[in-house]
């Protein structure tokens, strides 16, 4: 079998193995790369539907470009979509002394709140109880620990001291009043992988990673703490092309992962994907 | 190299601190496999920690991993040579870590089994050897590591490769290579070393590359496990993967276990979002969605075969058992047997031949339980039959995991009864 065939085949299973264990599943959906590899693996895993919400956790911070893609991907995929806004924190009210924003808050305290956070309270609205994520290992030092079923406790908590054995293709597939279980499909794969699989099969994804007047984006986030890199690759070939040459990470461009020694790890355990 | 190939999949292991992080770090580091944000981020971290360059850190990422220097759970890391893709995985080797170890090791195609020549054979070395025996990782490069603590000796190499030469014979493991290494020099890692001129074989990284990749059982006898059914507009649609062998469009299939009558059907079609053309095959590995001609009644736990080359259905099975749980595992306990998407509730009816991994001595204990960490041969009882194969003949549905409510607590291969000859 080729690598590729091969990553989206395990992908499916996955896929399934959620839908059968779980009967309140969403997926999360940043409108990013990885997010519609996801899309597209769920149609290739459902024969054509999408048997799940999409859930996207507005921060309020969007590229306007992506706003517009998310219009668009709506209508051309068809999915009941969930948009989620904490908005609580950015209005500074309830639990909030005050407004929480990029212009007063450090890079870690916004995604929190913005994101977990926010994340949280639309998974208890909802009382989804497996949520499927795109988050993948050779993104970041901690995810390259996940398992493709990790379970949380209500407060969102990462056990990542004690995680549960993975077994060949037997997952743990733990319930427990308020918790959830993250589904992580796209573990295996790489950025490059991504990349062929969007060219094989010409999946539709945001201009912005492609190259305007010299830089483009590589990862994408809010858009005050997220850096497009200095790049010429406009097309999807010279995309894997600079990738196969790059001495720089992906998530380089995202500050909050930078802000201090261990802030994903920081994050992460708190909730965060 | 080949870009489409699947990258080979390798697990280090061993005792704690023999340097499985240290290993792989100065792999990555002297391949120019790092990033420069991952350079900075490990000269970073070396300086926090007081130490000069600690490559380990380049897998240890928690900050609790860095501050002890030990790995707590197992890191998958993509690597490349000229010749192929890797994924080399890091496992913890601490004793209460084992089922992170446990977790890497069953998707792992070949092993590094680290060695340091002060210690030598510790606790853990002869229980991952052990372990790398059950799963059938039969692909081991022995690393003997720390030399520079001895001064590059032969003699004391030449010692520690004896003994663990006699382990692995134990353990009926092939013993490919053997080399010596100080991993955090880069002795013999992915360059000769010349401290070592005694030393004739190959490096590190040289016999990654020798490492035949696994082969998928296309020619096989056909195990399609159902994972669900999906109702669509026409006829409904079986979900499941083809473990072993392939499927065609117009076959004839028997759906397992058979209960009060045959199931069969034949495959009307494959069915593919997207795809230009209906597929008419589907092999080893695959993801797919059938529709059938007969109607039949089938369910998520299934396994189809072809006529011919049919899997056992059984209610009573001999399973050597690896277990994981601090609750030992008692005669007339009721547990769930994971195999394929099947989850079937049975009984311990018998434990014996219980082995001490360290001294390789039968444990007499009774009454007869199983305790953490052993590993034993276990006979179920299940009200309704099992299907599967033996582990010899077809492991993809010869191994099973085992559930209670703590979650996963063991794991297993299916053996042949004492006086029971091969089918
Ligand atoms: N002198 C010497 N020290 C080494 C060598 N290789 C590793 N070490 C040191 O041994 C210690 C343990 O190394 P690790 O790589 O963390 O060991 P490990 O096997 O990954 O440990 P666990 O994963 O926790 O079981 C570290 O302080 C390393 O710097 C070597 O070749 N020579």
């Amino acid at each position: 079998m080729k690598h590729l065939d091969l990553l989206e085949s395990k992908s499916i299973y996955l896929l399934r193995e959620a839908f059968n264990a779980f009967p309140h599943l969403c997926m999360l959906w940043s409108m990013g790369k990885d997010s519609n590899v996801l899309l597209w693996l769920t149609k290739k895993a459902f024969v054509g539907r999408i048997p799940y919400p999409v859930l996207h956790i507005d921060t309020t911070y969007e590229f306007p470009e992506m706003l517009e893609f998310r219009t668009w991907a709506q209508c051309y995929y068809r999915f009941e979509l969930v948009i989620k806004i904490n908005e609580e924190a950015r209005a500074g009210r309830g639990s909030y002394t005050t407004s929480i924003g990029y212009e007063t808050h450090d890079p870690v305290t916004v995604t929190h709140e913005l994101k977990t956070v926010a994340l949280q309270q639309c998974m208890q609205e909802h009382s989804f109880d497996g949520l499927i994520t795109g988050i993948r290992r050779d993104e970041d030092a901690t995810r390259a620990k996940e398992r493709y079923f990790s379970p949380r406790d209500a407060h969102f908590k990462w056990d990542y001291k004690d995680q549960p054995p993975e077994l060949w293709n037997h997952f743990s597939i733990k319930k427990w009043p308020g918790g959830h279980t993250r589904i992580q499909p796209l573990l295996d794969w790489t950025e490059l992988d991504i990349w062929r699989y969007i060219e094989r099969e010409n999946i539709p994804i945001p201009q912005m990673y492609f190259a305007r007047n010299g830089k483009r984006y590589r990862s994408l986030g809010c858009s005050p703490i997220t850096q497009p890199i200095e790049s010429h690759a406009s097309t999807i070939p010279e995309i894997i092309e600079e990738l196969l040459q790059t001495r720089h990470s992906e998530r380089a461009g995202r500050a909050q992962d930078h802000h201090e020694r261990h802030a994903m790890q920081k994050l992460r355990a708190r909730g965060f994907l | 190299m080949s870009t489409s190939a699947p990258p080979l999949h390798i697990i280090t292991v061993g005792h704690v601190d023999h340097g499985k992080s240290t290993l792989l770090g100065r792999l990555l580091y002297d391949t120019d496999s790092l990033s420069q944000e991952q350079l900075a981020a490990l000269h970073e971290a070396s300086a926090a920690e007081g130490k000069k360059l600690e490559l380990a850190f380049v897998l240890d990422a928690f900050l609790e991993e860095q501050a002890e220097n030990i790995t707590m759970d197992i890191t998958h890391i993509p690597f490349r040579t000229s010749e192929r893709h890797y994924v080399m995985m890091d496992a913890p080797g601490h004793k209460e870590f084992l089922k992170n170890m446990l977790t890497g090791a069953s998707c792992a195609e070949a092993a590094i089994l680290l060695i340091s020549i002060v210690d030598g054979l510790q606790e853990q070395t002869r229980r991952h050897v052990q372990l790398l025996s059950l799963l059938g990782i039969d692909q081991v490069i022995v690393v003997i590591n720390k030399l520079d603590l001895v001064n590059f000796s032969q003699e004391a190499f030449e010692l520690v490769s004896q003994l663990t030469q006699k382990l692995f014979q134990e353990w009926a493991l092939p013993v490919p290579w053997i080399i010596p290494t100080a991993a955090s020099l880069g002795e013999n890692i992915a360059s000769l070393s010349s401290q070592m001129p005694w030393y004739e074989g190959q490096t590190v990284l040289q016999c990654l590359d020798m490492l035949t990749p696994k082969k998928f059982l296309e020619k096989g006898p056909l195990r399609f496990v159902v994972q669900d059914i999906y109702s669509s507009e026409k006829f409904p649609l079986v979900v499941g993967r083809v473990e072993s062998g392939s499927l065609r469009v117009s076959e004839k299939l028997i759906f397992w276990p058979q209960e009060r009558g045959e199931r069969r059907a034949r495959v009307r079609s494959i069915e593919e979002w997207g795809a230009s053309s209906p597929p008419q095959h589907a092999f080893a590995g695959e993801s797919v969605a059938i529709t059938l001609e007969e109607s039949i009644l089938v369910q998520r736990g299934d396994i189809a075969s072809r006529p011919q080359q049919t899997p056992l259905q059984c209610t009573d099975l001999n399973v050597r058992l690896f277990w994981l749980e601090a609750l030992s595992l008692r005669v007339d306990q009721k547990i769930f047997l994971l195999l394929g998407t099947q989850r079937l509730l049975a009984r311990v009816t018998f434990i014996e031949n219980i082995v001490d991994a360290t001294t390789m001595k039968l444990i007499q204990r009774s009454p007869c339980s199983l305790h953490q960490h052993e590993v034993a041969d276990v006979c179920f009882h299940l009200h309704q039959p099992l299907v599967f194969d033996y582990y010899d003949e077809l492991p993809v549905t010869g191994r099973l995991a085992i559930e209670s409510e703590k979650g996963l607590v063991g794991a297993g291969i299916i053996i042949r009864k004492k006086n029971e000859s091969r089918s």
